[in-house]
């Protein structure tokens, strides 16, 4: 405490490199990109949020984002429960499988859901098998979704993970003895007890899958845009600097808006039971 | 009278590659309404034997009755067992009056009812004023407490206290011991408690069970048991030191505070047993001092004795007098001191 001033210097090489190599681009690129001033960003902002075409792209994203948050949170919990209540030499290797998506090349993985899903295709042949006739799951929002779980699931799995495995076991034994079923104690006990890793996990996931590109591009296509697909186009194709800041603009108040909630969630459900 | 819990040839077996029992072969009868201790070294099985109880572990091989009924693969749920855990584990995230009031809820009681039955419980452990805290703002003690409180509210056909005092500084532990043994003669309850305190068992139990590396060594009425230890495991456990071979006798023990030590070539009384030996240790303990002893003639023995200790020092002959009445005689020869496996 006394040495106050040594330890704050300490402060200064990462926020030097934090201030020169981020946020002095994002706020340059979000205010006053290459040909444009915060004014242009501002008009192209207001035109994004009233034109009929762009707002349901707005729409898209967050619904996008709001059911792959949703599902990674209920595939990813009880995958990281199980984890973490399995006996010490299978937790590790089990963390690994959860996690080696993560190892593979984005492009690699969503080629392969393209051949899943395509019409001629796992998905398409089940399909014709069954009579359905020809069901295209490929250039969905379902394929985008699917995409992005596959993607963000590990996000989830470890996040979830380091709470409960933090968790004293014998919390969930004592309310078990106290008479509640495994499923009131799991409501009432264990997943309130991890909550904080949840809320880290969907806020990740989430910010993810806004500002996920890839995935969006190749399952998606033109067809079903995001916010992420639009700002590239913006940026490559019509060359729209300021339009583009404007997208980008609108991708960053989403991502903080989420993040501040969630951090309000933790803070609730901490101080209330 | 029935027992509240029974016992019937319970073992239990952890995997793994090199499975040891944990607990094998375990008789045991808890009686309604008493004060049962279990005692043994670190690793002998206590802790396994409560969760069974508890049903937090499913036995290898037995049967456990509650109440005369199989509940070998009852929920724990479903079993009306109260626990208190080492850790406490109470719930961080409830409030006191919450964490007490939580097997009440399950219960579905009515609300006026979980209340009144949640006061109370704080009540009989003094931390009324408590109630509206988190758990993480009390101390050790009073987290023990909560937790008691909380087991008791339940009105459990069992409590079960796996080390509760351990944690514990040791006049608090005293002091919780005083206090536990009043709630469990106020409430009636029937209570198992796991320790390996031999104090605090003795000073508890009705009924003292000594385990031994997952097996019972000696069971009974801690009065009954400390004076006649059955075998030399329990005999070391509960502080005989001493393990004379006398000629013409079985195996025997005695308690160090029993053996009187005499000056060389002096005469023990007729009904005292002699040895003649070299002091080989003088320990100074506070009101006494631990007097080691080399006895060639009782089969390199060595005994201690509590003694003044005036005047004695290493290298001196005395004669060592062991009264007979106090002489113990054991069941088995030189078995192993099973203390960790
Ligand atoms: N989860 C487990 N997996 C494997 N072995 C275990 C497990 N829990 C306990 N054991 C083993 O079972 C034996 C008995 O353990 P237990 O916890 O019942 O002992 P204890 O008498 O309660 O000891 P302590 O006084 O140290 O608490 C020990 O040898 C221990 O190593
Ligand atoms: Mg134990």
């Amino acid at each position: 405490m006394t040495r106050r001033g040594p330890m704050l210097a300490l402060l200064v090489p990462g926020l030097a490199v934090l201030v020169l190599a981020f946020l002095y681009p994002v706020a340059a690129t979000l205010l006053a990109p290459p040909d444009g001033d915060p004014a242009t960003v501002a008009r192209e902002t207001g035109a994004l949020l009233s034109d009929p075409y762009l707002l349901p792209v707005i729409a898209r994203t967050i619904r996008v984002a709001v059911l792959t948050t949703a599902i990674c949170l209920l595939l990813g919990f009880p995958v990281a429960y199980l984890i973490s209540r399995a006996p010490a030499r299978w937790a590790g290797r089990l963390l690994a499988l959860a996690v080696f998506p993560l190892m593979l090349n984005t492009v690699v993985r969503t080629y392969g859901w393209i051949v899943v899903l395509g019409g001629n295709g796992l998905v398409g042949q089940v399909g014709a098998a069954l009579g359905l006739g020809r069901v295209q799951l490929l250039y969905t929002e379902t394929a985008i979704v699917l995409g992005l779980v596959q993607l963000f699931l590990p996000l989830m799995i470890l996040s979830a993970y380091s709470s409960l495995a933090q968790q004293d076991p014998r919390l969930e034994e004592a309310a078990r003895g106290l008479g509640a079923s495994p499923g009131r104690a799991f409501r009432q006990v264990v997943f309130p007890l991890a909550l904080p890793g949840a809320l880290v996990g969907c806020t990740l996931v989430f910010a993810g899958a806004v500002t996920a590109f890839t995935t969006p591009q190749l399952l998606g296509g033109s067809r079903e845009r995001l916010l992420s697909t639009l700002l590239y186009s913006r940026v490559n194709v019509s060359l729209d600097w300021p339009a583009a800041s404007a997208v980008a603009l609108v991708m960053t108040v989403l991502v903080l808006a989420v993040s501040a909630l969630s951090g309000r969630l933790g803070k609730i459900g901490s101080t209330t039971s | 009278m029935e027992p509240v819990v029974r016992l019937d040839r319970v073992s239990h077996r952890f995997g793994g590659r090199d499975a040891v029992a944990a607990v094998s072969d375990l008789d045991l009868d808890v009686a309604r309404g008493r004060f049962t201790t279990l005692l043994g070294p670190s690793g002998c099985g206590k802790t396994t034997t409560l969760r069974m109880i508890a049903g937090f572990l499913r036995p290898t091989s037995g049967r456990i009755l509650l109440e005369g009924a199989d509940a070998t693969s009852t929920p724990p749920e479903k079993r009306n067992i109260g626990m208190v855990f080492q850790s406490y584990a109470l719930f961080p995230h409830m409030t006191i009056t919450d964490n007490v009031a939580f097997g009440l809820r399950t219960r579905r009681l009515p609300g006026d009812e979980v209340r009144r039955r949640a006061g109370e419980a704080l009540e009989l452990v003094g931390l009324s004023h408590a109630a509206g805290r988190k758990p993480g703002e009390l101390s050790g003690g009073q987290q023990q407490r909560v937790a008691l409180a909380r087991a008791v509210a339940i009105r459990p056909s069992v409590l079960l206290l796996d080390e509760p005092l351990s944690n514990l500084d040791a006049r608090l532990r005293v002091q919780m011991r005083r206090e536990l043994l009043r709630v469990q003669r106020e409430t009636g309850l029937t209570a198992v408690l796991v320790t390996h305190d031999q104090e605090e068992a003795l000073e508890l139990s009705d009924t003292m069970v000594i385990l031994n590396a997952g097996r019972l060594e000696q069971q009974g009425d801690p009065r009954e048991v400390f004076p006649r230890p059955a075998n030399r495991f329990v005999a070391e456990f509960l502080g005989y030191d001493n393990f004379p071979v006398l000629p013409g006798a079985g195996p025997v023990t005695i308690r160090p505070e029993h053996v009187r030590l005499l000056p060389a070539r002096a005469a023990e009384g007729a009904d005292e047993a002699g040895l003649d030996g070299t002091v080989t240790a003088v320990t100074f303990q506070g009101s006494h001092c631990l007097v080691e002893v080399d006895t060639p003639a009782g089969g390199d023995a060595t005994l201690r004795s509590v003694h003044p200790g005036d005047g004695l020092r290493p290298g001196d002959s005395v004669r060592v007098a062991l009264p007979r009445r106090h002489l113990v005689a054991l069941a088995d020869a030189a078995a192993p001191a099973g203390a960790d496996r």
